[in-house]
């Protein structure tokens, strides 16, 4: 089992490179110093993926409780909607930032931590972690994996709150129907393209059931990257070597090619979505713990989860979501004080009843109100970053990672249309992002060194 | 009045006149003084901002500097962008034909035979899609246009006919994206074509059949020369929207397989919010702003040879 580690070890491990006369000179104050004279009314603005207006419901409880503890706080929301997963959301960002509006602190993903970092949009918490003795409960309760997926450069930047891993999920309705048992949790790449075979089902040239399908953003291809022995799409401590040259990278590709054109077990491309699994025309889907709001609200139950089939060995890709205070904040202290209240285990628990993502906290992961929203399997999403015998990765994230996103995308999109070899194609990815790697400013090694 | 006071009169009438011809101007200044504001700031200043930040290396987070015709060197290097271009091109000649023909037949058939009942219903039918987002129009074709488990691929193969990758092959992706985006957008130039057809007089048509004109000569030698202001102000208007498409292919094809459908608004968006080179982005703008301008100039400047004014 991953242990919990103390604020203290924490700080002494994750930070060991950050020495306090870099870190006094990236924090304008220590964070008690304001705190006295705050009596002046704050505004704190929060951005956050949801809209302003969604966000000011959703996060009410919370900031009812806390402007009762701190009248002189007030919070505003700024909602950052649009297309585009994660990449989309941190190009929006980063544009209002440059745009010179004012923002305080926010939702930012592993995607966008890296580019926060060699931006210099975010600052340093260790100072902040350190004089607030409150935390120590969070710091016990947490994975350390989770803990150090913000840590850069040995400066901790963002305190996870919550995270998806990936599942492979099964409509079991489907598996019924096909006389097949749900697969043991080490099962392989090749028990994985069994199951995908026998769920498959046709109606003399029309497919009537498809066994699985998938998708090739970061998050989708790093945890088939990483079962077979990666680093992912990208590799080395500053994501600087790409990866797509290693015949492990081509295994990998070639195992989804031959599921679309070869058993015919996945339809063509950008075919994912939720609605065919809950038809059952779809039996295995990749995804995190995110589908679960919309089966509970349609009361779809008939699902179940399994690990990711192993490769070459077992890993389990994480994605976190934190609120890093922005290094443009003029109110960096009254936003810690927010982010402490978030980070309490109470808030935690309440995001787990809205149905967000994998509380972040081993307790409230295990807890019966998390088990309870779930019929089958619900310590497996917990358990699997909880677990000494499986490592954690997380999904490859370099400053550039809308970049990246967009140049693996490209060239695997002509794969999958079958009119691009892999070879061909991941021989220019790699090109591509060599090109890219070489236009990274000078500075950016040694933040993440 | 003696004439030193008529003198005194034509003077003040001057000053006066004067006076208020000033103040006329004044009030008129005034009055498009929001439009010259909005004018400046909203068109002249973006346009001066993007060809100054053509010249410029931007990433967005730290100040601009000053790199000459880096840019425009770059984008004659650059592999990717004759085939962007090219679908650009492809896309414009492909939806205004498409888009020019189908609507005309619409507005043809709705302005002759069709009940009264019916014309009003298939008015609001066809113009009905222009009311909902182009993205959300998209992802239904999204579902629509898949290979495997869409709807229309599905029939195709109940009739026997092989499954078409309408989102997946170079070949058909383009075409995919302009039978998506006329369905859109037919209902607009329909209704300005059955305005055309409306103001037709009559009087033509029974002069023509005086003279022995059928069908097919009514149309070619009346109604089509009667609709050219209309037309030429679909093509104009057309040309300039289509060089500038983003949604339906962003939503549908995210710009592939590849480049294979990636517009030049599409291009000119990655490279500035997804790579921060908004210097780069601002010399492939000036570009698309050069080529929409000539395309404009060629249409105004062969209107006078088809286009007829009654």
């Amino acid at each position: 089992m991953s242990l919990s580690i103390s604020r203290r070890s924490f700080l002494k491990t994750a930070a060991a490179a950050s020495t306090a006369g870099v870190l006094a000179a990236c924090v304008p104050a220590a964070p008690s110093a304001d705190d006295g004279a705050a009596a002046e009314s704050i505004t704190i603005v929060f951005v956050t993926t949801e809209s302003s207006d969604s966000s000011a419901v959703l996060y009410d409880p919370i900031k009812t409780e806390f402007q009762e503890e701190n009248p002189e706080i007030e919070i505003e929301f700024l909602g950052v909607v649009g297309a585009g997963g994660w990449g989309g959301y941190f190009d929006k960002l980063s544009v209002i930032i440059a745009g010179g509006e004012t923002v305080d602190m926010g939702k930012i993903p592993t995607e966008g931590g890296r580019l926060a970092v060699a931006r210099n949009l975010v600052r340093p918490l260790d100072e902040y972690i350190q004089a607030t003795p409150e935390l120590d409960d969070y710091f016990n309760d947490v994975s350390a994996e989770l803990a150090s997926v913000f840590v850069y450069g040995g400066k901790t930047y963002g305190l996870p709150y919550d995270y998806n891993n990936m599942m492979i999920w099964f409509n079991i309705t489907r598996l019924a129907e096909e006389g097949l048992e749900m697969p043991p949790e080490d099962w392989t790449f090749s028990d994985f393209r069994e199951y995908a075979a026998a769920l498959t089902r046709k109606d003399g040239a029309n497919t009537t059931h498809y066994g699985f399908s998938f998708w090739t953003s970061p998050f989708g291809l790093c945890p088939w990257l990483f079962n077979n022995g990666l680093e992912g799409i990208m590799g080395g401590d500053d994501l600087s070597v790409p990866l797509q040259g290693d015949p492990a990278y081509a295994e990998v590709i070639q195992l989804l090619y031959d599921m679309m054109y070869v058993d015919e077990t996945v339809p063509k491309p950008d075919a994912q979505n939720t609605g065919n699994f809950e038809a059952g025309t779809q039996a295995m889907m990749m995804a995190g713990r995110w589908p679960l709001s919309g089966f509970l609200q349609n009361d779809f139950r008939d699902w179940d989860v399994q690990y990711w089939p192993k490769g070459t060995r077992r890993v389990t890709e994480v994605g976190c979501g934190s609120w890093p205070i922005f290094l443009a904040s003029k109110h960096p202290e009254a936003a810690w004080k927010f982010e402490t209240k978030l980070l309490q285990r109470d808030s935690i628990a309440y995001f787990v009843s809205t149905g967000a993502n994998i509380p972040s906290l081993r307790s409230v992961g295990y807890s019966e109100e998390f088990l309870a929203l779930h019929d089958r399997s619900g310590r497996l999403w917990y358990e699997s970053i909880d677990r000494d015998d499986i490592p954690v990765m997380s999904v490859t994230s370099p400053p550039e990672f809308s970049e990246m996103e967009q140049i693996s995308n490209r060239y695997l999109s002509q794969v999958f249309a079958n009119e691009l070899g892999i070879a061909e194609a991941l021989a220019s990815t790699e090109q591509e992002l060599n090109d890219m790697v070489a236009r990274r400013p000078e500075d950016w090694a040694a933040k993440f060194a | 009045m003696g004439a030193a006071g008529q003198a005194l009169r034509r003077s003040g009438d001057t000053a006066g006149g004067r006076s208020l011809r000033r103040r006329d101007a004044l009030t008129a200044w005034l009055f498009i003084l929001p439009t010259v504001v909005g004018f400046l700031v909203f068109v002249i200043g973006p346009i001066v901002g993007g060809l100054t930040l053509g010249f410029m290396r931007y990433d967005l987070l730290t100040p601009p500097s000053f790199i000459g015709g880096e840019n425009f060197v770059k984008m004659i290097e650059d592999q990717r962008i004759l085939q962007i271009f090219g679908n650009t091109v492809y896309y414009v000649v492909g939806m205004i034909a498409l888009d020019l023909v189908w609507a005309l037949m619409l507005a043809v058939a709705l302005n002759s035979f069709i009940p009264r009942f019916f014309k009003v219903f298939f008015r609001a039918v066809f113009f009905f899609p222009i009311l909902v987002s182009g993205a959300v129009i998209s992802i239904v074709w999204l579902y629509l246009f898949n290979m495997d488990l869409g709807i229309i691929n599905w029939y195709l193969v109940k009739l026997g006919i092989d499954r078409v990758p309408w989102l997946i092959s170079s070949d058909w992706v383009r075409n995919s994206v302009i039978i998506m985006t006329v369905w859109n957008g037919v209902g607009f130039n329909m209704l300005l074509l059955l305005a055309g057809l409306q103001n037709i007089p009559a009087e033509l048509y029974e002069a023509g059949r005086i003279d022995g004109a059928g069908r097919w000569a009514s149309f070619s030698r009346i109604t089509l020369p009667m609709l050219t202001p209309v037309i030429f102000f679909i093509l104009v208007k057309g040309a300039i929207g289509v060089f500038q498409l983003f949604d339906s292919p962003f939503v549908l094809t995210k710009g592939g397989p590849g480049d294979a459908s990636r517009t030049v608004l599409m291009y000119i968006w990655e490279k500035g919010f997804q790579v921060l080179d908004f210097g780069y982005a601002a010399a492939i703008g000036l570009v698309l702003f050069l080529a929409i301008l000539a395309v404009t100039a060629v249409q105004f400047a062969t209107s006078d040879r088809w286009v007829f004014y009654r």
